[in-house]
This record gives structure tokens, C-alpha cells and sequence, in this order.
């Protein structure tokens, strides 16, 4: 047995969820551009042949970009009296119509958000979370996740899996107990048939062997390569912030003399406060050794402590980047090297 | 163009060659078709990879202030008419000392496919070389010759059309233009990252001893950022639009930029990057200024 969805249905999934009360995430236009956006309306979804990647992934929706953790006011006496926000009366939301390689993103962003300390932020909101990926029939210029150890259908982090086939249906793959209650819930709108229809699936030869690079990163610390690829790198976020994996924030209090915020708001690496110690010492000084932390954070310290890499290939970064910093070019060029 | 490239070519790998500069930026072959991206080269060897096409959008000027470039000696750079703007505001504020630049020019027809808006307007197709009067920013080296005409001094209605339209929108509207623009940025500062002219080693949003401006991405920490960025370009923004290139939340950043230069021309009679010579409006004040907060 096997389960299909039409475009049509899959409209009218965004739709009823909509009326259930969901927050439904899925790729709008935004003045000239393709957001995830969370819809008010099932016809701001845009169907799949029209994109390939939202400018951004939609990371923003399990950690937003900008976040009150903790509220403050002086009461009674100016003692101080603290509250968290509260995020149970949150809505279920579901991403609809994202892409293997963003869906992928959330195994691996579980592991550092749960790691030393669990972050009630983003799983509550991981945990309100489902997700509904379409696999590539096309591939983007700058797409590399077969590279990056992933596929144009991979099921990581989806919990229902659509693939293309004729006819503008979509084969459904349920792959988890979330997945498989929205089939259930909203089980009028799939349709079961004996076999799964023949399904399209983009092809893309990988650019390199990710295998090789950590052996070359573990050796190459200091070597001339990170000045000579990385001197143009202009020091801005735009490649963290459209990343699905980049997770490092900072923390910082907005307040006056009657009460305020703690916020917890994206930073990145490539900054040069990023890593500024209060004694007014940088041990990352230069722009290279910052573009050489985030390759290495990705690619070496990540899979080290977690078993998996930081990056799944979406190409953003490249694409982002004002100077065309290319990460899979760089990745290409460290794999051709010897160890 | 495919002579420009030879010339620029053999130029930068005679320059490293000979030890005149140790460091050429210029432009190289971009991850996909249609982008190029900044080239900095270090051994005339490399010279071959050097690029010069439609696609040469980036302002190189910023890497002037960069110490990752200047830490290698001396820089030897492209730039267009546009750019070269940049280097006069650079050169104006101290921020660079001629002698440790060679600057060579690229006479350029416009960027871009389809043009830059911008490019329509060029006043500069073709750099000032050595025998450009005080006046103008003289490059060591003019490569080529531009077939597109300088477009014709526009007057000032033409010129800053854009920012009447925002500014004769009711206040109301105005302010939910802005809201819905800054409220989409993410404060990734790539409009910093990349102008030349935003060169501070710590930036006013850096500062937090005290915390002057919010640095977390809601709208009124956005505004903040954006209005503050703006005055603080203002009489120096050359116009290059990098900044709104560079953007990706796509805000029209150019408009802010636009309306500083509007209100310098009208007040100072002054257009940043225009004449190295020329005293920069906000460096500058005359004790029989009509202001009394001057005295």
C-alpha cells in the first residue's frame, strides 16, 4: 500500500490546518523574494515548481532570530520579580513544502540545543513542530547535499516525506508517530493505492568526498589555505543567518529602570566581537581564523562531539554571501588535498 | 572587454612581478555563472585569474581598510568610476595613504545583466588617469576606454525622484513603509560588512558600556540600527549601493542613503567622493555658518 497526495489536497492540508488552529510554515513570496513565512491564507503557499530554497531556512521558527527568555520588573520595595515567557499555549505548527536539506537540519540542531543543558526554547517549539518536506525534482545551481552526506530525498528530520510523481500527485511517506496522526487527522486528503507510482527524483553527482575533509582539517590548523580563500570574507552574518544548522547566539539584556528583557538573538562567527574576551583580547583576530572556526565547527568539532557534520548542503551560504565565498568550492579544494 | 582583461592581466602580474605592489585585488571567477567575486593575489602567477566582465558588481575600495589585505604590503586595486568614489571619501578621511596604493581604473560600460539602475546614470564610465586635474581622484593606471557617453548631469528632482516618492507619502504611511522593511532585518550588518566607507574598528552598536542601540533584531532595534547607519553616512556615502547588494533581506537601504545625500547637497552643496581636495561636510565648519550651534 502506498499514499498519495495531490497538489490540490495538499493545498487543502495547509488550509484545514490553518482552521485547526495551526501555524502553518511554508514558502510566500515577500516583496521579491521566497520566505518561510507563516501563512495566514492556504493561497500565499506557493506551489512546489516555483522554488527550489526559500532565501532563508526556517530555522527561525524553532529559534527565532530575536527571543525574550526572561522577563523582569522591579515590584513592590524595587524587588525585583522574574518571569519566564511560557510557551505550552503556543499552536502546533507545521512546515509545509520545505526541502530535505532544511528538514535535515533539525537532528542536527536537537543535538546541541539538548546537549549540556536542554533548551526549553527550542524544543517546545521542536516538539510543536511537524514537518511535511517535498523532495527535489530539480536541483539549484548551488546545491551540494550529496556531498554533504544527504540526498534530494532524504528523510532526516521529515516527519511526512512527498516525492513527485505524474500528474501533479505526490507519493507520501509517513516516517513518524507525528506524520502518521496528521495522515490520520486529516485522512480524507490522502488517498491510498496498491503501489507507489513511479516518483521523480533530481540527480546530483557529489562534488567531492566529505570523508576526506575532516582528516585534512584535523592536520591543517594553521595552514596558508585559510588566508589565501578566506581574506575576502567581509565579516558579516548573512551566511550564519540563512544557514539551517548555524545556531550560536549571544545573550544580551534590553531593559530600563522599571523592569526588562533578557533576549536571546542570533549571532555568528564571523564577527569580530563574536569571540572578544572582556579584557579586550581576540583569540580569533583575523577574518581568516574566523572563516576557519566556522568550517571547522562544522565539519570537524560537530562531528566529533555529535556524529554528524553541520551542514547539509543547501548551498545558502554560497549563494548569500556579497563576495561569493564558496563553501563548497573550499570543501572541494580541502578534499583534493592530502591529509 | 576581453582586451581590458589581457591589459589588466599583464598589468597586475608586472606590478607583483616587480615587487611594486605585494598584494592586487581585483576580481575573479565567481561559484555560478553570472557572479564574479573579489580576487586577492599575492604572486604574479595568479595574475591569469584575474576577471573583467558584466558581472564585476563588488566595490573592491572596502579591502583598503581591511587588515587581511594590507597586512601583506601594498595593495594594488581595481576599481570602476563608481568605486573610485570610495577611495577619494577613503583618502579624504584619512584612512588611506596614497602612496600605499596603486589604483588602476577599468573604464566600464555599465554592470550588470539586465544594467544596474545605477549604471543608467554613470557620470564616470571612464576613470581619471594621471592627467585628471586635483580635483579628481588621478588612478595609476586607466584600462580602456568606455563606449557608453557619461549620462548627462541630472537635476535634482530627477536625481532623488525615489526618495520624494517616500517623502510625500503621509507620516503614517511612511512609518508602516519603514516598519515592514526594518522589520525584516535579521541585523546580519552585511550593508556594514561591505561599504567602505563604514571602515570603524568597533562600531556604535558594538559599543556597550553604556548600550547605546539595541542589537537584537526586533523592528524598534532595527530602527535604531538603520537611522543610525544612515546618519553616520551621511555627506559620506558615495552612492555605490553595495550595501543594498549586499542585503539579504532585500531592503531598499539606498533610499536612507539617497535621502542623506539629498539633504547634504541641499544644505552643504556637497556630494561625497566627488573631489579629494574638497573638505568633507562633516569634517568641516565655517564660524559664519547661519547655525548658531557651530559658535
Amino acid at each position: 500500500m502506498a499514499t498519495i497526495i495531490t497538489a490540490e489536497n495538499l493545498k487543502q492540508l495547509a488550509r484545514e490546518m490553518l482552521k485547526a488552529g495551526y501555524r502553518v510554515i511554508a514558502p510566500a513570496k515577500q516583496a521579491d523574494l521566497v520566505v518561510f513565512k507563516a501563512i495566514k491564507d492556504a493561497q500565499e503557499m506557493l506551489p512546489e515548481s516555483e522554488y527550489i530554497l526559500p532565501q532563508a531556512s526556517f530555522k527561525e521558527f524553532v529559534f527565532p532570530r530575536c527571543e525574550c527568555i526572561l522577563r523582569y520588573r522591579f515590584g513592590e520595595g524595587g524587588k525585583p520579580v522574574f518571569e519566564s515567557p511560557n510557551l505550552d499555549g503556543e499552536p502546533p505548527q507545521a512546515v509545509i513544502g520545505c526541502r530535505p536539506c532544511d528538514a535535515a537540519s533539525l537532528p542536527i540542531l536537537d543535538k546541541i540545543f539538548g546537549w549540556d543543558y536542554v533548551d526549553p526554547f527550542y524544543f517546545k517549539r521542536r516538539e510543536k513542530t511537524a514537518v511535511i518536506s517535498v523532495a527535489c525534482s530539480r536541483a539549484g545551481e548551488g546545491c551540494f547535499c550529496t556531498s554533504a552526506g544527504y540526498a534530494p530525498d532524504s528523510t532526516a528530520g521529515s516527519d511526512i516525506l512527498l516525492k513527485k510523481c505524474a500528474g501533479g500527485k505526490y507519493a507520501a511517506e509517513v516516517l513518524s508517530d507525528k506524520g502518521r496522526q496528521l495522515a490520520e487527522k486529516f485522512g480524507s486528503l490522502f488517498e491510498k493505492v496498491e503501489a507507489t507510482p513511479p516518483v521523480e527524483v533530481a540527480g546530483l553527482n557529489p562534488a567531492f568526498d566529505v570523508e576526506k575533509i575532516k582528516p585534512w582539517l584535523d592536520k591543517h590548523f594553521d595552514d596558508p589555505l585559510w588566508l589565501e580563500i578566506a581574506a575576502r570574507c567581509m565579516g558579516c552574518g548573512t551566511c550564519a543567518y540563512g544557514c539551517p544548522t548555524c545556531h550560536c547566539f549571544d545573550m544580551v539584556d534590553e531593559g530600563d529602570l522599571a523592569g526588562g528583557c533578557r533576549l536571546k538573538n542570533w549571532d555568528t562567527c564571523s564577527s569580530a566581537l563574536f569571540t572578544k574576551h572582556g579584557s579586550g583580547h581576540n583569540p580569533r583576530s583575523s577574518q581568516e581564523q574566523r572563516y576557519r572556526q566556522r568550517v571547522l565547527h562544522k565539519f570537524k568539532y560537530y562531528l566529533e562531539k555529535f556524529g554528524l557534520r553541520a551542514c547539509v548542503g543547501c548551498g545558502r551560504c554560497t549563494a548569500r554571501c556579497p563576495v561569493n565565498l564558496d563553501l563548497r568550492g573550499v570543501l572541494q579544494t580541502i578534499a583534493g588535498k592530502q591529509a | 572587454m576581453a582586451e581590458a582583461v589581457e591589459e589588466l592581466r599583464a598589468l597586475a602580474r608586472d606590478l607583483l612581478a616587480k615587487g611594486t605592489v605585494q598584494v592586487f585585488v581585483g576580481y575573479g571567477k565567481g561559484a555560478s555563472p553570472g557572479r564574479t567575486a573579489p580576487l586577492i593575489i599575492t604572486s604574479a602567477d595568479r595574475a591569469a585569474e584575474l576577471v573583467w566582465d558584466k558581472h564585476c558588481l563588488n566595490n573592491l575600495a572596502v579591502y583598503l581598510t581591511r587588515s587581511e589585505v594590507t597586512k601583506r604590503g601594498k595593495v594594488g586595486i581595481v576599481v570602476k568610476g563608481c568605486d573610485a568614489r570610495a577611495v577619494t571619501g577613503l583618502l579624504q578621511e584619512g584612512q588611506v595613504a596614497r602612496e600605499n596604493v596603486v589604483i588602476v581604473g577599468m573604464s566600464c560600460d555599465g554592470m550588470g545583466e539586465p544594467l544596474l539602475e545605477a549604471c543608467g546614470r554613470c557620470d564616470v564610465h571612464t576613470p581619471a588617469g594621471k592627467d585628471a586635474d586635483a580635483h579628481h581622484l588621478a588612478c595609476d593606471y586607466v584600462i580602456g576606454k568606455a563606449a557608453v557617453p557619461d549620462a548627462q548631469k541630472e537635476d535634482e528632482g530627477a536625481e532623488y525622484a525615489d526618495v520624494a516618492r517616500i517623502e510625500a507619502l503621509p507620516l503614517a504611511e511612511r512609518w508602516a513603509f519603514w516598519q515592514e522593511q526594518f522589520g525584516r532585518c535579521v541585523r546580519c550588518y552585511a550593508c556594514r560588512q561591505v561599504c567602505p566607507l563604514c571602515y570603524c574598528k568597533r562600531c556604535a552598536v558594538e559599543k556597550n558600556e553604556p548600550q547605546w542601540l539595541a542589537t537584537s533584531a526586533h523592528t524598534a532595534g532595527n530602527f535604531a540600527w538603520h537611522v543610525i547607519r544612515a546618519m553616520h553616512l551621511a555627506g559620506r556615502c558615495v552612492g555605490c549601493g553595495a550595501c543594498e547588494r549586499a542585503c539579504p533581506q532585500h531592503i531598499p537601504l539606498s533610499l536612507l542613503n539617497k535621502k542623506m545625500a539629498k539633504a547634504v547637497l541641499q544644505h552643504f552643496k556637497y556630494r561625497a567622493g566627488n573631489d579629494p581636495t574638497a573638505a568633507p561636510a562633516v569634517k568641516t565648519f565655517e564660524l559664519s555658518d547661519e547655525n548658531d550651534y557651530f559658535r
